[in-house]
């Protein structure tokens, strides 16, 4: 026996070479998951480049480390790192370890030694295996791989461009922060970070996608957002397998509740100052690497419909303007079809003079109302849809075209009536002054029901469509939290913050569903400093 | 299974609405018997009839917290028995719901689209009312707290314009037929009061059953309030002739109002958000006769038998009654009367007898020690 394994040893066996042509992906991630990192430092190398395919970027620096002569390389990916920071590793690397003079002591590890005495960089850490190498070098990371030593070190050198901190295009507000998040998590979550400067807020590290292998960070203020919130959230992160995630919309569909409705049931924003007082209300934030949009959960029907001025804005502004976007959203949804409804089955509510304005108008016109609506609603959805793809600047070519052409001159042409265009643009602007896009389009859609609805049954179509939506509406629940709340189920409790905007000394508790955790939020005595009728007759007693 | 639960809040409200909602269908009765402009005292009498009503239900009910009627029946009266019984409270849900689908359909035909056909437009209805017994009796709960409020805003809206049409000086003279028509006019409104049996499906659903007869009365005494002031405006405004004639005295008494040049013909916005309080009834009608039936026959869940009971439904509706007229012939008092005392006590008078005799038998108090 002894013999064959001398002889064996004699004739080594030649490794056989991996084809990799040969290979499908999931097959090619398998085996790079199963490589070690080998003692040599040339087999090291050679695997790596082998399993990078010499693709375009990868640089390989090799070195002695100082005086001990060890042979070592340096490995990163070009344009992924910081290069003075690599600079300055080589320089610690080659030069300190000479200059410094210091002898290894004896019985000490040698990579102990170079991690712990040798590298200033911030960040180190030991990786034994080639997809974690990998994963931290082509996140930016430089390896540290020395001839000699299973081990290697990953030094954090990160460093590539990233936008600038701007002010938000999608959600834009008068008054109140202008930053918003970019495509960066560390950046976002500094964001978020600066305003909650405190350890409770947390933020727990997933990794979602097999292959984008795309960072994703769960945050939520310890001890006050829901255990059982943030352990449904885990789960469901658990349960997410999908190849490649590249916005936090991919992701919002993995997280939400019931994939068939219209209505969105987790909250995208840009702005940190909505997220920070999201997370104050005990709700979770999600952060996903590359994307400037965070989702919120758990959210109900009337947080879409709220903006951060409201907030910001004195009080009876801030509850005039969402009236006024609740009426909005209504008309955006319900004024066509109530049109239709109102002209075909119910001509006795209009006003003698202006039925009969709308009757010599729609003289001639040869659709039915309904058809009418329906063209001009479809044709305006789609010179909007046009002009959110269109470059700035052939962009007015759109609105002359829209307006001119297909306003002005199918009236003229009598293929509709004036009262239809009215209708459409009146239901375009309120469509526009809903401030969620994800909640406009659930909007947008329900109106072409409803238009379709009410020429069947007139305002009883309405009616039953209403209902319809009121069912569906109180069946969705965003992470256990009913979507109506707080108007269904009442919470009386709540109200001060939805339709209305209270004052914000007499915002005492948070949310019952979501901030139930320590509900009292300030002080409810300092209402009552507000409502002194006569402020002065007390003075002499207080103590500032 | 995970019991739905639902605030007792919501259990008020449903009940309100369901009641609230009835004297827009069944106003005739009340207008058209013989106590004319003495009909507000008729409704006065509801309100002592239902709260008996409600101590013989819900008072039941809340005694076994954790059990619908049917599992109820079962405890106190044995398998069989319990189940005839059950049959009957079922039977009641599923006409009464027929009903009112029918008069809302009729009320819509007559009054708005007299060329859809009209069995369209009960299917629709029935249509929407058994999704949402299809998402559970929490939407529903859910469903009549976003209502209540819209609701009440239109009774105070259409009630407060009919206030300045009114004439009150056709309700005079007071009890001139004596007192006999009054009582007389009150028994049919009592028999709808069959509809509280849906309080005994809900109970085990409520967070607090202990306090079931508390939200019951509340409920009872807001709709009472809104039944008596219906009743007192119609007549007042139509006068107590023509309010005896017309077939939806409130649409008739509504649609006459003018606020101005702009504002006419409003009886259909009132119709409107009647409607949607209709449909919560509807709603918890199907919810608990699906229900009901599903543990009668002894199904897991309620929802397998809600397409074929709304088949029946639709059926029932359209074939039930030939026309308007023999809705109210149907609703007579000679008529509705008995049938919603037998709706009501016939079952009742088992349960509250079996339930009295385990009690002197002391079975019950046995039967906890046991569990301890």
């Amino acid at each position: 026996m002894s013999f064959i394994r001398f002889v064996s040893r004699l004739f080594p066996r030649k490794k056989k070479k991996i084809n990799m042509d040969k290979l499908d992906i999931s097959q090619l991630r398998e085996l790079t998951q199963k490589e070690k990192l080998k003692p040599k430092l040339q087999d090291n190398l050679s695997l790596v480049r082998e399993y990078y395919g010499n693709s375009l970027g990868l640089q390989v620096r090799e070195l002695q480390i100082g005086r001990v002569n060890v042979k070592a390389a340096v490995v990163f990916i070009e344009g992924m790192v910081d290069t003075a920071s690599v600079e300055e590793l080589i320089k610690v690397l080659v030069i300190n370890t000479v200059s410094s003079g210091e002898i290894i002591p004896s019985g000490f590890p040698f990579i102990k030694y170079i991690k712990e005495k040798v590298i200033t960089s911030t960040m180190v850490e030991e990786v034994e295996e080639l997809e974690e190498l990998f994963d931290r070098v082509l996140r930016g990371d430089t390896a540290l791989i020395i001839d000699g030593l299973e081990t290697s070190l990953t030094v954090d050198t990160q460093g590539w461009k990233t936008r600038d901190i701007e002010e938000s295009d999608a959600e834009v507000t008068i008054r109140g922060p202008r930053e918003s998040f970019i495509e960066s998590i560390h950046d976002n979550m500094s964001l978020i970070r600066r305003r909650l400067p405190i350890p409770q807020l947390w933020a727990e590290k997933f990794t979602v996608g097999s292959l984008s292998r795309t960072q994703v960070a769960m945050v939520y203020i310890k001890g006050l957002a829901g255990e059982g919130l943030i352990k449904e959230m885990r789960s469901r992160f658990a349960k997410t397998d999908i190849d490649g995630i590249i916005d936090s919309g991919q992701l919002e569909d993995f997280l939400e509740d019931t994939p068939f409705s219209l209505f969105p049931l987790t909250l995208r924003t840009e702005r940190p100052d909505r997220v920070v007082a999201a997370l104050l209300e005990g709700q979770v934030a999600v952060i996903v690497n590359g994307t400037p949009f965070v989702l919120l959960a758990p959210v109900t029907f009337f947080a879409h419909l709220q903006a951060s001025d409201d907030h910001f804005e004195k009080v009876p502004l801030g509850t005039f303007i969402r009236i006024l976007r609740y009426v909005a959203m209504i008309l955006a949804i319900f004024l066509p079809g109530f049109y239709v409804g109102i002209v075909n089955f119910h001509p006795e509510m209009v006003p003698t003079a202006l039925l009969l304005r709308i009757a010599s108008t729609r003289e001639g016109v040869p659709f039915p109302l309904v058809v009418e609506m329906l063209l001009m609603e479809s044709v305006f959805e789609i010179l909007r849809e046009s002009g959110i793809r269109l470059p700035a600047s052939i962009g007015p070519a759109i609105s002359i075209v829209g307006a001119l052409v297909l306003g002005d001159a199918a009236i003229r042409a009598g293929i509709v009536s004036p009262p239809v265009v009215v209708v459409v643009a009146l239901t375009a602007i309120a469509s526009f002054a809903v401030p969620n896009f994800a909640l406009g389009i659930a909007g947008r859609i329900l109106r072409f029901g409803f238009i379709i609805l009410s020429s069947i049954f007139g305002l009883f179509g309405l009616q039953f469509g209403l209902l319809l939506l009121i069912v569906h509406l109180s069946s969705l629940r965003s992470y256990g939290v009913p979507y109506m709340a707080p108007a269904a189920p009442f919470i009386m409790r709540d109200m001060k913050d939805n339709i209305i905007r209270g004052w914000q000394w007499g915002q005492v508790y948070r949310p019952k569903l979501t901030g139930f955790r320590e509900p009292v939020r300030k002080d409810p005595r300092q209402a009552r400093r507000f409502f002194k009728i006569f402020p002065h007759d007390e003075e002499g007693q207080d103590e500032d | 299974m995970k019991t739905e639960k639902i605030a007792n809040r919501q259990f008020s409200f449903i009940l309100f609405i369901m009641r609230a909602t009835i004297p827009l269908a069944t106003l005739p009765i009340l207008t058209a018997s013989n106590a004319r402009q003495d009909a507000w005292a008729s409704a006065l009498l509801i309100f002592v009839g239902t709260a008996l009503t409600i101590f013989l239900i819900v008072g039941l009910g809340a005694r076994f917290p954790g059990k619908d009627v049917v599992e109820m029946s079962w405890h106190l009266l044995g398998k069989i028995p319990g189940n005839i019984i059950s049959l009957v409270i079922l039977w009641s849900f599923l006409h009464m719901a027929s009903l009112q689908v029918r008069i809302y359909a009729e009320m819509i035909i007559v009054g708005f689209l007299p060329e859809t056909p009209i069995i369209f437009l009960t299917a629709s209805m029935i249509l929407v009312a058994m999704t949402a017994a299809f998402s559970g009796v929490e939407v529903i709960g859910r469903m009549s707290d976003l209502i209540f409020f819209f609701l009440l805003v239109m009774i105070v809206f259409s009630l407060g314009t009919l206030f300045f049409e009114a004439d009150f000086m056709n309700l005079q003279p007071v009890l001139s037929r004596g007192f006999e028509p009054v009582l007389v006019g009150s028994v049919v409104p009592l028999g709808m009061g069959s509809l509280l049996l849906v309080a005994a499906m809900l109970i085990p659903h409520l967070n607090n059953p202990e306090r079931a007869v508390n939200s019951a009365l509340w409920a009872m005494g807001g709709a009472v309030l809104v039944i008596i002031s219906t009743v007192l405006l119609v007549v007042a405004t139509l006068g107590p002739e023509e309010g005896a004639r017309v077939v939806f005295p409130f649409v008739k008494a509504i649609g006459g109002i003018r606020i101005s040049e702009f504002l006419e013909r409003v009886e259909i916005l009132a119709v409107f958000s009647w409607g949607l309080g209709l449909f919560v009834g509807l709603s918890t009608f199907v919810y608990c006769g699906a229900k009901g039936a599903a543990r009668v026959f002894g199904l897991e869940d309620y929802r397998h038998i809600l397409l074929p009971m709304g088949v029946i439904w639709v059926v029932l509706s359209i074939h039930d009654f030939e026309n308007v007229f023999e809705i109210r012939s149907l609703l007579a008092p000679e008529v509705m009367g008995p049938y919603g005392f037998f709706l009501i006590f016939f079952p009742y008078l088992f349960l509250w007898g079996g339930y009295l005799i385990r009690r002197i038998e002391g079975a019950d108090h046995q039967e906890k020690e046991e569990k301890r």
